[in-house]
């Protein structure tokens, strides 16, 4: 289990890939002031695979958006603030502050540098245009190849994510391959560039189990032979439990524990990941009788109105009144895992 | 014995025979090709009274097909539905409507399947209305009866479903349909749009509730591991037809179709040291439009032979309660 | 018990924005268009109170005079007040064209949800008719029914029972295909709801919003409608007034009395017009409101 150990203190050795500190996203909405991201903490190392895990309203997807600047200036919301820093750093000895950089600049960085994938393949790709032409226009735009020189590099990606009859698929719209190949379609256009980061949306929530298998391995075979760090943004703890090599637990905006697979599954620390982890059916050994599962109470809050102090306090079985009146502030523990909770230490 | 620790009455309450469910489809893109979705093709299997019956597969499998279809939401193209000994496919439209308060379904959608005009009172006693059971009084105290047995403040009632999170709004479902006292519940996919740790409160009401009022359940969901922690049967299906079938322990411990297996070794397994390369069926799943010949899941079958294009392999029993559908087991 | 879920339904509101702020809040033609169509209907509701004179008397030495402290529009060819005549014409118009929308109304939703909910020979048939509706002008059904039948008052009212009715039939049978795929609608089958029961118990309820703006929208091409089969003569006979009617008569006296004609059409545009604005700003405001 040596990448256990690696994989936590990992941004001792090596400047990280990506380094998120205290980020803030709301939206101004008519009906209140939604704050979907609330002080998000976390870094991603060279070649890792960092798994945030939440549930509706954890602001996951918000946080993955504006590491790729969809939200705010220049992006597509217009109805957003961001706060914070993000910063990037593509491998070549430069630094980059995300949140402030020039549209220009962002441009350059986002599709060659950063590229993503998102949950519903069939809405994300461009029904008018072919696969290989969408392929070939992350060429053409970013790297200045002609048309010829796309499309063969185009093959080659198709290959490499085990795409069988590739000319057929280079021709061919989205709407005429399945779920699992459109999904790989998107990855090979995310992947043809190389890129420092790949941040993927749900990839797998929409597409079924043997599929999910499939696309699963083709992300393992690619954390292995390419120095691709990856985001991977899911509510499924199973896959996490696969693919992660760090998981991040988000709960209402707030990053509320960080640590590596082992530790986050072995040892949870927040009271909320240990429910998470308590919530879901275990695979039962022969002979063995499924216990009843033990849900958290509640629901989770709205981003519009959150409670006070804790976020979770409404929830938590062990809040306390320093849990309802103020927020927690991070903790680090001996593994190197970091939690945001008045308590953990009693309850371990 | 059962996991509910009732004994299992060994009358089926719902048996189905060569039941198929044929839709034509006209696809847009194609212009005017038409095609025929052979959603459900020849499904005959029998419900026990008092168990839960899972019911899994993936996209065209015919899950969620056949238990609509069992319920006469949608007319069965061919074949006998079965319930409590009456055929439900040659009965009067009366007939069937009267019958209905005693099969009743809970939808996958939590959002789209409450009215949004009516509040939850008149959402969970509409059954009572229809029937023309009980008085105005009656029906108030019987609404807030079941809210709290699914587990919401009474007063509630006169809310409206938009002010409710998903959980809750599913909670409302089953209230609503075990309203009018069903013997079978149709479960469709009841848990899969919510949170997880949601869902597992609703799963356990819905264990609770089973168990409670002696239901026949049929929990149809593509989330193995949910399956295996409700039901005691599961019925494992792919473009249609039924794979194999099996009480809970074996299917899952000793699945002998090819396609259970492969289903069982792609689950992800909620354990980081539990790692190793999925071993993965190749290739997608057909189009049920055009279902391959002889066994449907022979395009992507480890074991195929050559003669498993040439015949729909039948399903036998290998042993007590274990049906298979393949010539090669 | 641990099954209770206790948290209080989520309210995202903030604060309720006012009434009176949300007027306030409207687009100047909006506003404009409410306040003219509050007047109106004030005039027309009230007309024998608030008409200076008497619209049916003539006065036959003051004919064609110019607008006067007497006559505030002049008067009209046989010495009739113009402006009372113009309050009583409105609401000949407007009471003309209500009708058609209520009546148009509802034929096509009895039609809409028979074609959309049973489907089959029934669809067939209403949609053929829908068709012939949308292919023939209606105008000149009208003129062919009236040629038939007769100018009388009953035969325009019978007539315009049937104007555009199909559109609303359309849009309703659209939105009754697609709600019958929704689950709410298919739970009340499930819970053993009839056919009727469900078509105007669960449909109908989610059809109002459209119907709302579908209506809004027929008014003002009614209102046209009839000014133009009466401007031609054939809608209503005098002395009776419509704002067609007036226009027609008037047309011989565009030199030496303008008013004759100008009055009702001003009238009639500024009714059609306000009508389309409110009509805009409703299927705005519902499009978005019916949001979840």
């Amino acid at each position: 289990m040596s990448s256990e150990i690696l994989s936590t203190h990992r941004d001792d050795k090596e400047e990280a890939v990506l380094e998120i500190r205290d980020l803030r996203v709301s939206f101004e909405m008519d009906t209140g002031t939604v704050k979907a991201v609330n002080g998000a903490n976390f870094n991603i190392g060279r070649g890792e695979t960092v798994c945030v895990v939440g549930e509706t309203g954890a602001g996951k997807s918000v946080t993955a958006f504006s590491v790729m600047r969809l939200l705010g200036a220049g992006g597509v919301s217009q109805r957003a603030s961001l706060d914070g820093d993000i910063v990037f750093r593509p491998g070549d000895g430069k630094e980059y502050h995300i949140l402030s950089l020039e549209t220009q600049e962002m441009l350059a960085i986002r599709g060659r540098h950063i590229s993503m994938i998102y949950q519903e393949p069939m809405n994300s790709l461009n029904p008018v245009y072919s696969c290989g032409d969408q392929i070939a226009e992350v060429l053409v735009y970013h790297d200045q190849k002609t048309k010829k020189e796309a499309m063969s590099a185009a093959e080659e990606i198709l290959d490499l994510v085990g795409i069988p009859d590739i000319r057929r698929v280079l021709k061919s719209y989205p709407h005429e391959l399945s779920g699992g190949m459109q999904q790989r379609v998107m990855i090979a256009m995310a992947l043809v560039l190389h890129p420092t980061l790949l941040i993927t949306d749900e990839p797998t929530t929409a597409i079924d189990v043997t599929i999910q298998a499939q696309i699963l391995n083709l992300l393992q075979q690619i954390q292995q032979t390419s120095g691709t760090s990856i985001l991977f943004i899911t509510h499924d703890v199973s896959v996490v439990a696969q693919i992660a090599d760090r998981v991040v637990v988000m709960y209402a905006g707030y990053t509320v524990e960080i640590g590596s697979v082992y530790d986050v599954f072995r040892n949870p620390l927040h009271p909320y990941t240990k429910g998470l982890l308590k919530s879901i059916p275990k695979q039962l050994k022969p002979g063995e009788k499924p216990e009843r599962l033990r849900p958290i109470p509640g629901t989770v809050p709205n981003p519009a109105a959150l409670p006070s102090g804790c976020p979770f306090h409404t929830r938590c079985d062990s809040a306390d009144e320093r849990c309802r009146e103020s927020m927690p502030g991070i903790d680090t523990a001996e593994t190197g895992q970091t939690v945001m909770c008045w308590r953990w230490q009693e309850l371990q | 014995m059962d996991q509910k620790g009732i004994l299992m009455d060994s009358t089926p309450i719902v048996v189905t025979k060569n039941l198929c469910k044929w839709h034509t489809s006209r696809s847009l893109f194609y212009g005017s090709k038409k095609g025929v979705v052979k959603a459900v093709q020849d499904v005959s299997l029998s419900i026990n009274t008092g168990e839960t019956l899972g019911l899994v597969g993936e996209s065209g499998s015919g899950k969620t097909t056949l238990g609509r279809t069992i319920l006469q939401l949608e007319k069965p193209t061919s074949g006998i539905v079965q319930f409590k000994g009456r055929d439900l496919t040659t009965i009067t439209k009366k007939q069937l409507r009267a019958l209905r308060q005693e099969m009743q379904i809970v939808f996958q959608d939590p959002y789209a399947s409450l009215e949004a005009r009516m509040n939850v009172g008149d959402i969970i006693s509409e059954g009572l209305d229809i029937h023309k059971l009980g008085t105005k009084d009656e029906r108030r105290e019987r609404v807030e009866e079941l809210l709290g047995v699914v587990g919401l403040a009474p007063e509630y009632s006169v809310r409206y479903p938009h002010e409710f999170s998903g959980g809750q709004r599913q909670r409302i479902s089953i209230a609503r349909a075990l309203a009018l006292n069903p013997d079978f519940l149709v479960a469709d996919e009841a848990v899969s749009a919510l949170d997880i740790s949601v869902r597992a409160q609703v799963i356990n009401l819905l264990i609770d509730l089973s168990k409670e009022f002696g239901l026949t359940m049929v929990f149809i969901s593509h989330d193995l591991s949910v399956v295996q922690h409700i039901s005691d049967r599961v019925a494992v299906m792919y473009l249609g037809r039924i794979m194999e079938l099996a009480d809970k322990e074996t299917l899952y411990n000793r699945p002998k179709h090819p396609y259970t297996q492969a289903l069982l070794e792609a689950v992800p397994k909620p354990d980081p040291s539990q790692r190793e390369k999925f071993r993965v069926l190749s290739g997608d799943i057909p189009s049920p439009v055009n279902p391959p010949s002889g066994c449907v899941f022979r395009t992507r079958c480890p074991k195929a032979i050559d003669d498993c294009s040439a015949v729909v392999p039948e399903s036998r029993e290998i042993e007590p309660g274990h049906f298979v559908a393949c010539i090669r087991v | 018990m641990e099954n209770q879920d206790s948290t209080a339904p989520a309210k995202a509101h903030v604060t309720k924005k006012s009434f009176w702020k949300k007027i306030r809040e409207l687009r100047p033609s909006v506003k404009f268009s409410l306040v003219i169509i509050i007047v109106l209907s004030f005039m027309t509701i009230f007309a024998e109170w608030v008409v200076p004179h008497d619209p049916y008397e003539p006065d036959l030495l003051f004919r064609n005079k110019p607008p006067s402290l007497q006559n505030v529009l002049g008067t009209d060819q046989i010495g009739r007040d113009t402006l009372s005549r113009t309050i009583y014409a409105i609401r000949t118009s407007v009471g003309i064209a209500l009708y058609g929308v209520f009546s148009a109304t509802f034929i096509g939703i009895m039609m809409g949800i028979s074609a959309g909910f049973i489907g089959g020979w029934t669809d067939r048939i209403i949609s053929s008719i829908i068709d012939f509706f949308y292919a023939v002008p209606y105008l000149l059904m009208m003129l062919v029914g009236i040629v038939i039948l007769g100018r009388e008052t009953w035969v325009l009212i019978v007539l315009i029972s049937f104007a555009r009715w199909h559109d609303t039939a359309r849009l309703v049978r659209g939105q009754v295909f697609s709600l019958r795929e929704v689950p709410s609608i298919e739970a009340a089958v499930a819970l053993g709801s009839s056919r009727w029961r469900v078509a105007f118990r669960h449909i109908l309820p989610n059809l109002t919003s459209i119907i709302v703006v579908d209506m809004s929208i027929k008014f003002p091409s009614l209102i046209l409608l009839e000014s133009t089969l009466s401007f031609l003569g054939v809608g209503v006979q005098p002395p009776i007034a419509s704002l067609g009617s007036m226009v027609g008569a008037g047309r011989n006296y565009l030199i030496n009395n303008p008013i004759l004609c100008l009055a009702p059409a001003l009238t009639m545009v500024t009714i059609v017009m306000c009508f389309q604005v409110l009509g805009d700003w409703i299927r705005d405001t519902s499009d978005v409101r019916y949001s979840d």
